[in-house]
C-alpha cells in the first residue's frame, strides 16, 4: 500500500462520501467465493513481498514477545517462538506493551500515523 | 492495530452467527458454511528462522504463525541457534561432568554472547534407553546452564530432549556423532 493508494482513498472518500470503489490502485471489488481476498504480495505501487527478518518486537500483556511489521496500510503480527523447543519467548525486561526496534518494513510507502491513547490494558494474572 | 480490531470484530460476528444457527437447527447436522473467498498465503521468516503465513488484503494484512499439523509446534527450518556443539569433547564419556576444555569453552562463549536470555537444550544419539538419554541430556543441559549462570548469564530454560530431536540419522557413526550435542538459543533483540 503506497501513497497513490492513500490519495485514491482520500479522493474517493471525499467524492463518494466514504464509498470505497474498485478504482483504488491494486484493490478490486469483492466478487464472492472466487475472490482472492488477500495475497502474499503487496499489490500497490510498492509491489513486493515482505522481506524476511528485521521486524519489531512487541511485548504482549503476558510479557511474551511477538513480531510486528507495519507495511503501510497493512499491519502484520506473529508470535515469537524459540526455534528449538517451540516455546514462546517471554521475560520481564520491559513492561507489557513495549515495542522494540523499527516496526516499519521500509516499503510501507507512507509516513505512519498512530492511534494515540485509547484504552489501557489490564492484565488479570 | 486496525487489522487486529477488525479481526476481533470478524471473530465476534462468527460467534454470534454460530449461536444463532445452533438454536434454529439444533436437531439436524451442521450445514456447510458459506465459502466467502480465497487467500493466497505468502511466507515470511522471522529472525529466529520461524515461518509465518502472511497476505495483503488491500487495506488490511493477515498473518498466521506456521505450525506443524501433527505436533502443533512452530515450523522453524533454519534454526537460529547461537551455539551447537558436539558433546564428545565437552563432557566425559557417558557423564554430565564437563571436561576442562569444555568448561573453558562455555565460559568464553557465555561471556561474549551478549543475549538477554538463554535456552539450553541437551541431545543424545539413540544408543541406550530413551529414559536414560533423557536423564543424561537433562543433566548435561543443567551443567551447561551452571557455567552460564556462573558468568552472570540469564538462563530462561534448560531441557534435555535425549534422542527425541535427532538432526541426523542414527544409522551411521557420523550421524550419531552429530546428534550428540548441546544447543543454545540466544534470546536477543
Amino acid at each position: 500500500m503506497n501513497m497513490m493508494k492513500i490519495t485514491a482513498l482520500l479522493a474517493t472518500g471525499f467524492a463518494l462520501s466514504g464509498c470505497i470503489t474498485e478504482t483504488f490502485e491494486g484493490a478490486e471489488r469483492y466478487r464472492g467465493a472466487e475472490s482472492i481476498i488477500a495475497t502474499g504480495q503487496d499489490q500497490g505501487g510498492d509491489t513486493g513481498v515482505l522481506t524476511n527478518g528485521g521486524a519489531a518486537i512487541a511485548y504482549d500483556p503476558d510479557g511474551c514477545q511477538g513480531w510486528i511489521l507495519d507495511d503501510g496500510l497493512e499491519g502484520y503480527s506473529g508470535r515469537r517462538f524459540d526455534p528449538v523447543s517451540g516455546l514462546p519467548v517471554c521475560n520481564s525486561a520491559y513492561p507489557p506493551g513495549t515495542v522494540l526496534r523499527n516496526y516499519q518494513t521500509g516499503s510501507e510507502g507512507i509516513r505512519d500515523r498512530v492511534s494515540g491513547p485509547g484504552i489501557r490494558t489490564v492484565v488479570n494474572q | 492495530m486496525q487489522s487486529v480490531s477488525k479481526a476481533v470484530r470478524i471473530l465476534a460476528c462468527g460467534v454470534a452467527v454460530a449461536v444463532g444457527l445452533g438454536s434454529v437447527t439444533s436437531a439436524v447436522a451442521q450445514s456447510a458454511p458459506e465459502v466467502t473467498g480465497q487467500i493466497e498465503w505468502g511466507l515470511w521468516i522471522d529472525d529466529d528462522g520461524c515461518q509465518h503465513w502472511w497476505a495483503d488484503g488491500g487495506l488490511e494484512g493477515y498473518m498466521l504463525d506456521r505450525v506443524n499439523p501433527e505436533t502443533g509446534r512452530p515450523v522453524c527450518l533454519r534454526k537460529n541457534t547461537c551455539l551447537s556443539e558436539n558433546t564428545d569433547t565437552m563432557f566425559h564419556t557417558d557423564s554430565a561432568r564437563l571436561t576442562a576444555s569444555g568448561q573453558a569453552r562455555l565460559q568464553q562463549f557465555f561471556q561474549g554472547a551478549g543475549a538477554f536470555g538463554y535456552a539450553i537444550y541437551g541431545h543424545t544419539d539413540s544408543r541406550a534407553s530413551d529414559e536414560y538419554n533423557i536423564r543424561l541430556s537433562d543433566r548435561r543441559a543443567a551443567a551447561v546452564a551452571g557455567v552460564a549462570r556462573s558468568v552472570g548469564a540469564v538462563v530462561q530454560r534448560e531441557i534435555g530432549y535425549g534422542e527425541r530431536q535427532p538432526i541426523a540419522s542414527n544409522n551411521s557413526a557420523d550421524g550419531m556423532a552429530r546428534n550428540r550435542r548441546v544447543e543454545v538459543v540466544c534470546y536477543s533483540y
